[in-house]
């Protein structure tokens, strides 16, 4: 049972839609990553399927529920887990308080997994590198329960070496993990790694590279 | 006033051939209009100063809450409740607030004495002041031609006040000033309680 679906899906800003008809099945221990020009709406797809916002049309099902039905806020806190292109880091924090956030479990050993010290843990987390706050946004989503990762331009700000690290992070916790990942990205270097790789042209959602356990319906285009 | 002339007219020990009583209040009226005056200025003071100060209040936390909305969209992202979030700004704002009126105890009362004492000389300013030949002093001859008996007593002169703040008083301001602090909280969280994760988010990005 795939863990996520999106059923003819739409959305729009004033009269410019950006979203239509889209359906996709996403699968657990997968990662996949969504490709398209700018402002052709990849962050949005994805904020409705964080729960940040409500479609225009259509639904988003978790486990076979309604979202919308289960509740937004519920979604957001149980069962996705959100990175940001812009870190969104609680400033007045420390690492370890931030990925406390999500989680009860200790957050030292997932900061330190992912190459910060105790001490930087510590510190106040204006005072980390962007590729370090980076790191932090990311086991704050990695140490929630959520079985469902969306990252929204996790390399936007990084150089290459810590780009790649971070790509193989998020791939181990696709295939290790056993979580979903989705990824919305520029980056063809990011999109090579992943099981699935989408194009979201003029509304519609179209797989990118052919794999034919997918599970997108229609052949990977989307449905009016 | 009848009651107590009639009380003195009752008198036998005074011979009210040679006496006389009359009834002449201007002083007090003079004071007391005086007083009325101040209590009046000082209940316009307070009214105006509770409504500035919510005032002001309300515009800085409205300042504080702006600089909290990446927060408050991050925090809801994140799946925190927006009663949550908004139950955590009133927990720091009754913090302080509680700081702050343990700090403002010993310097009321101080601001207290200091403006009632300068509202009672602006107040004694004003009553009609005493002439030696109103003052009765004693072992003085009290005939019509070298007294005037009107007014007989001197005025009286209250040259300092020592204003006490009962413990009701400051719970019942302290109460008011949280409730103030709590209601501008919540409006000033309005705004961004009223939007959805990804329209706070995409707004500050």
């Amino acid at each position: 049972m795939p863990i996520l679906e999106i059923e003819h899906l739409g959305y729009a800003y004033g009269k410019h839609t950006v979203l239509q008809g889209i359906s996709v099945q996403l699968e657990q221990g997968k990662m996949y990553a969504i490709l398209g020009p700018s402002g052709c709406g990849k962050t949005t797809l994805l904020s409705l399927l964080g729960g940040l916002d409500d479609p225009a049309s259509g639904q988003i099902l978790y486990q076979g529920e309604d979202i919308a039905k289960t509740g937004l806020a519920n979604h957001r806190r149980s069962h996705v887990a959100f990175i940001f292109q812009g870190y969104n880091l609680i400033d007045y924090l420390t690492p370890m308080e931030n990925v406390a956030l999500t989680s009860k479990q200790p957050p030292l050993p997932i900061l330190e997994q992912l190459g910060l010290t105790a001490e930087e843990a510590r510190r106040n987390v204006l005072k980390l590198s962007g590729g370090q706050q980076q790191r932090v946004a990311i086991a704050r989503a990695l140490a929630s329960d959520a079985q469902v990762i969306l990252a929204d331009e996790p390399t936007g700000n990084l150089d290459e070496d810590t780009a790649a690290e971070i790509t193989s992070i998020l791939k181990d916790s696709a295939h290790q993990a056993g979580k979903c990942v989705v990824v919305v990205t520029h980056s063809n270097d990011l999109a090579k790694e992943a099981d699935v790789v989408f194009q979201l042209r003029k509304g519609q959602l179209q797989i990118s590279t052919s794999d034919t356990d997918s599970n997108t319906k229609s052949g990977g285009k989307s449905t009016k | 006033m009848d009651a107590i002339i009639k009380s003195i007219q009752n008198n036998r020990a005074i011979n009210w051939d040679c006496f006389k009583i009359e009834f002449d209040n201007t002083s007090y009226q003079s004071a007391e209009n005086a007083l009325k005056g101040m209590d009046h200025s000082i209940r316009i003071m307070i009214v105006m100063i509770v409504l500035a100060g919510a005032a002001i209040l309300v515009l800085l936390l409205s300042i504080w809450a702006k600089f909290r909305v990446r927060e408050t969209g991050t925090m809801l992202a994140l799946g925190e409740s927006k009663g949550k979030i908004l139950a955590q700004r009133m927990m720091e704002i009754a913090l302080i607030a509680a700081l702050a009126f343990g700090l403002s105890c010993p310097v009321s009362s101080m601001a207290a004495n200091s403006v009632g004492n300068m509202l009672l000389a602006q107040a004694n300013e004003q009553i009609i002041p005493e002439s030696a030949s109103n003052t009765i002093q004693a072992g003085m001859p009290i005939t019509s031609d070298n007294f005037d008996l009107s007014p007989v007593f001197a005025t009286p002169n209250v040259e300092a006040l020592d204003v006490a703040i009962t413990n009701d008083i400051f719970a019942a301001i302290y109460g008011l000033g949280l409730l103030i602090a709590l209601l501008a909280v919540c409006a000033a969280s309005v705004p961004a309680m009223r939007m959805k994760p990804k329209e706070i988010l995409s707004k500050m990005d």
